[in-house]
């Protein structure tokens, strides 16, 4: 094919970064790529840890405390909504990240690997085991100390860390596998969510919670009625945010609560989408005059396009990238800026905490996890994936051991007093590092011996 | 195969589009809200919300709930972060804040007219253009002549204004029959009216300049430009940008809403793609997606890219203003009137009203030196050879005009927020500006209909 030397008026104008230039094909896309993997979030997240910690013990320790201690808020008359700044990345990007969180929840109940009751029978059985387990073995190491209120923190996996392990272990790894260890760990964040909602709560404020469950009620109504503008539901979720803050609930269930509203079903057919498509292509001209005569045109297929895709997928394509690259990097940041050497590790209680969570990740979830399975599968009332030995489930369930968003959130939740909610820090970023080893060590073992049918 | 489908699809009853409770057949939607929509599209509604704004201000302003007016607007609003705060009272988020999104919509329209519209080639508009001036001109001299010395002399920019949205409003419901080229001549006129009166709020009515601030906010100006230039076309960044100039604008002194100007005049009026390439891509889409993809939005990425596309067939200049312009009219305007317009007519304003220079300059600078300067620069332009008069227009349709582009009201209301402390002179001019607003729109409607009633007449 020959290029005609004059200006291509068929070809569409790519923007700087997809362009031949040297900064974009050397440097800005080969960073995409890197970041569409699945090691890459993991990679962020590390990353995140290091900084955080070799900023809050490193020269300018102080800075790191004033930073996240800078006072946010809003004020309307007599009303102020105000938090430090870490507050604001807990309570107010986390309720995005938690908006994800129960999109994919939703999409993998409807439409994915839990849809139906018999394939999604083992990753929840798996997920209950490796819920349980960690909160027994995390309640008889702290029996009788302040500590044993984090029961909680020893419970989620990191989805994010736990599929950047299995990447990295094993790059070619049977989907079976991955599926499994992506919806044991999604059940499990529901798990999470539930006890986020209904063991950590503090006194609960009914009217605000009335309110909350109004806006709900109503965001659910408009979808009923069809009404399709982002905007109203962009401001029913805020002022659900916004009721909850008061009511002794985390305000981050009211993203949990706007993503299982979002609808999963697309609003057109995509074939009368399709004909639109054609119609306006056929319509349009390329030199209209005035220019932008066509703008109405275009700017229904737009929005036509776009009500092709379900909600939940246009919402999950939106705030993945910036929950998985901007709020849990900053999450991880504010909070995982433990001082060593700070005397939080002096008490009892603190060194039972941090013993309590390691043994509960490291040994207590994949015995769970592991048990749960054998017993459903023992009972024949699930069968093993394909490509998925007893030895790989094991392994599987090690990874699962890698906590680290979720529980920091809990752990800032449910322990009272900075000593212990640091212990549980050091805890869970010494059993990530614990079972994230011990599970890519359990991974390399099974890569050669294939398992059979 | 996505043939296949829609022939076995085609007597499926969603087999068409899925139209939005809005726009659907259930009562409420066909009797309230579709006929409301109908009317909101309307170019005499836009005047219409405005004027029931405002009334509804006066009424509640001066009703038993008088206190709940004030008490609402000055309610204090306020962002802190560490020491650094920005807070205004809701009053002064209106005027300085929304109104900053009405005026990037004034400089979207600007750099239209400037680059595929009536004023591409100013030779060609020299009547419109030199006629808003002679409308700016003599309007303020009117004003200086009564108000020489003392306070009042800075409230000269206040008649200097036209009111694009009820200007246009009363030509339309007035001069049915009227040549249709009076719309773009007066268009074009309170085009060039608005870049009079915004260069007017930019020099003239500036508090103390931090020059600091301004070098921030012309540095995210210039980064602005840059961005364009390596076609980074992510809105997101553009509205943070933008947020930052304003912030920027809003700490040096000049009033902020220029940046809304600025960023208007910024916005790119040539579309990204040619729009036959991206015809191209529709169809291509269009043919390759399937109807019940498996798993359920596998198509999902195609679809997007299509919506990206087809968006950047239009120009982002098209595409701001077809998303600022029905909030700008129906709520921001609307929003602004009733926060500005609610003078407390009791205890005497009235009566002193009736007496002041500067009432009775506002007055008479908008309904008589509108009149004389519109229609004495507009004939001078003519007999000098310069251009014609609008298409069919005589001159009882100028002078019609000319009245109607004195209705002043909103940017004049905000002048004078501007020019005078709040209360004192500033609610004397408020109450000229809605009187001479009043006055225009009726004298000039009045002309209009006199002579072209014979026609109207036939029609009916």
């Amino acid at each position: 094919v020959t290029e005609p030397p004059r200006e291509r008026v068929d070809e569409l104008r790519v923007p700087w970064v997809h362009s031949d230039r040297t900064v974009p094909r050397r440097v800005v896309r080969p960073l995409q790529s890197f970041l569409q993997t699945e090691v890459a979030s993991a990679m962020v997240l590390i990353a995140a840890l290091v900084l955080a910690i070799a900023w809050a013990n490193g020269p300018w320790w102080q800075s790191y405390e004033r930073l996240w201690e800078t006072p946010v808020g809003l004020d309307l008359g007599q009303r102020a909504v105000a938090d430090d700044l870490r507050g604001w990345v807990n309570e107010g990007l986390m309720a995005l990240f938690f908006l994800v969180v129960a999109l994919e929840i939703k999409r993998e109940f409807l439409t994915g690997e839990l849809r139906d009751r018999r394939t999604a029978f083992l990753p929840v059985v798996a997920a209950l085991g490796g819920m349980v387990v960690p909160a027994l073995v995390f309640v008889a190491v702290t029996t009788g100390t302040p500590g044993v209120e984090g029961w909680g923190v020893a419970m989620p996996t990191d989805i994010a860390l736990a599929l950047g392990v299995l990447a990295f272990a094993l790059p070619w790894a049977p989907p079976g596998l991955r599926i499994l260890l992506l919806s044991l760990a999604i059940a499990d964040d529901l798990g999470s969510i539930v006890v986020v909602a209904v063991a950590y709560s503090e006194e609960v404020a009914v009217i605000s919670l009335l309110l909350a469950g109004g806006l709900a009620l109503s965001a659910f109504a408009l979808q009923r009625a069809h009404v399709r503008a982002p905007a109203a539901y962009v401001a029913l979720g805020v002022g659900m945010w916004l009721a909850l803050h008061n009511s002794g609930f985390s305000p981050t269930l009211a993203g949990v609560a706007m993503g299982f509203l979002t609808p999963a079903v697309a609003l057109h057919r995509p074939q009368a989408v399709s004909r639109e498509a054609h119609r306006v292509a056929d319509e349009t001209f390329d030199d209209p005059d005035p220019p932008d005569a066509d703008a109405g045109q275009w700017l229904e297929l737009a929005r036509l396009s776009r009500e092709a895709v379900s909600p939940l997928a246009r919402v999950e394509g939106a705030l993945h990238p910036w929950t998985s690259y901007v709020v849990v990097p900053l999450f991880v940041l504010a909070n995982a800026g433990i001082r060593i050497g700070g005397g939080s590790l002096a008490g009892p209680a603190s060194r039972r905490v941090v013993l309590a969570i390691v043994l509960a990740r490291v040994l207590g979830k994949p015995l769970g996890i592991a048990a749960a399975c054998l017993i459903a599968v023992r009972m024949r009332l699930a069968r093993l994936p394909e490509g998925v030995s007893w030895g790989r489930l094991l392994a599987v369930g090690a990874v699962a051991g890698v906590p680290f968003t979720v529980s920091m959130f809990i752990a800032e939740l449910s322990l009272a007093g900075p000593d212990l909610v640091d212990a549980a820090k050091v805890g869970i970023a010494l059993s990530a590092l614990a079972a994230g080893a011990l599970g890519f060590v359990l991974l390399r073992r099974t890569r050669s011996g294939r398992p059979g049918p | 195969m996505t043939d296949d489908q829609a022939s076995s699809r085609s007597n499926a009853p969603d087999d068409g589009l899925r139209l939005p409770w809005s726009r659907s057949e259930a009562p409420l939607a066909r009797r309230v809200v579709q006929p409301l929509q109908e009317f909101l599209r309307e170019e005499t509604s836009s005047a219409l919300l405005l004027l029931g704004a405002a009334l509804l201000a006066l009424v509640w302003a001066n009703s038993p709930l008088s206190e709940s007016y004030e008490r609402l607007w000055t309610t204090e609003l306020g962002v802190h972060v560490g020491s650094f705060s920005v807070s205004e009272d809701l009053r002064g988020w209106v005027n300085e804040g929304l109104m900053t999104l009405f005026f990037l919509v004034v400089g979207l329209e600007i750099k239209r007219e400037l680059t595929t519209g009536e004023l591409r080639d100013p030779r060609a508009a020299a009547v419109p253009i030199i006629a808003a001036i002679g409308g700016m001109i003599v309007p303020a001299l009117v004003y200086l002549a009564l108000n020489a010395e003392g306070e009042g002399a800075r409230g000269w920019g206040i008649p200097m204004a036209t009111d694009i949205a009820f200007a246009l409003g009363v030509l339309t419901l007035a001069a049915r029959a009227a040549p249709p080229s009076l719309k773009p001549f007066l268009l074009t006129l309170a085009i060039v009216d608005d870049i009079g009166a915004i260069t007017v709020i930019a020099v003239f009515y500036t508090s103390d300049l931090d020059p600091n601030a301004l070098l921030v906010a012309l540095g995210l100006l210039a980064l602005i430009v840059v961005l364009q230039r390596i076609e980074v076309r992510a809105a997101v960044v553009y509205i943070g940008l933008g947020v930052g100039v304003w912030l920027a604008v809003l700490q040096s002194g000049v009033h902020p809403t220029i940046a809304g100007v600025i960023l208007g005049l910024l916005t790119p009026s040539v579309p990204f793609q040619r729009p036959r390439a991206v015809s191209d891509e529709a169809h291509r889409t269009a043919d390759e997606t399937v109807d019940d993809p498996y798993p359920p939005d596998a198509d999902a990425p195609q679809w997007l890219r299509l919506a990206t596309l087809s968006r950047e067939a239009v120009s982002p200049l098209a595409r701001v203003e077809a998303a600022l312009h029905p909030w700008t009219s129906s709520a921001v305007v609307p929003l602004f009137a009733l926060a500005n317009a609610g003078i407390v007519l009791s205890g005497g304003v009235l009566a002193e009203a009736a007496t002041s220079p500067v009432t009775l300059g506002v007055v008479l600078g908008l309904v008589v030196g509108k009149v004389v300067g519109i229609v004495v620069a507009t004939s001078l332009t003519v007999r000098a050879g310069l251009g014609r008069l609008p298409d069919g227009a005589r001159y009882r349709h100028l002078l019609g005009t000319a009245a109607v582009a004195g209705i002043g009201f909103t940017v004049s209301l905000f002048i004078s927020d501007l020019a005078f402390p709040r209360g004192g002179l500033a609610d004397l001019a408020k109450v000229g500006v809605l009187a001479a607003s009043v006055l225009a729109g009726a004298v000039g409607f009045a002309i209009l209909r006199s002579g072209g009633g014979a026609r109207a007449d036939e029609q009916r």
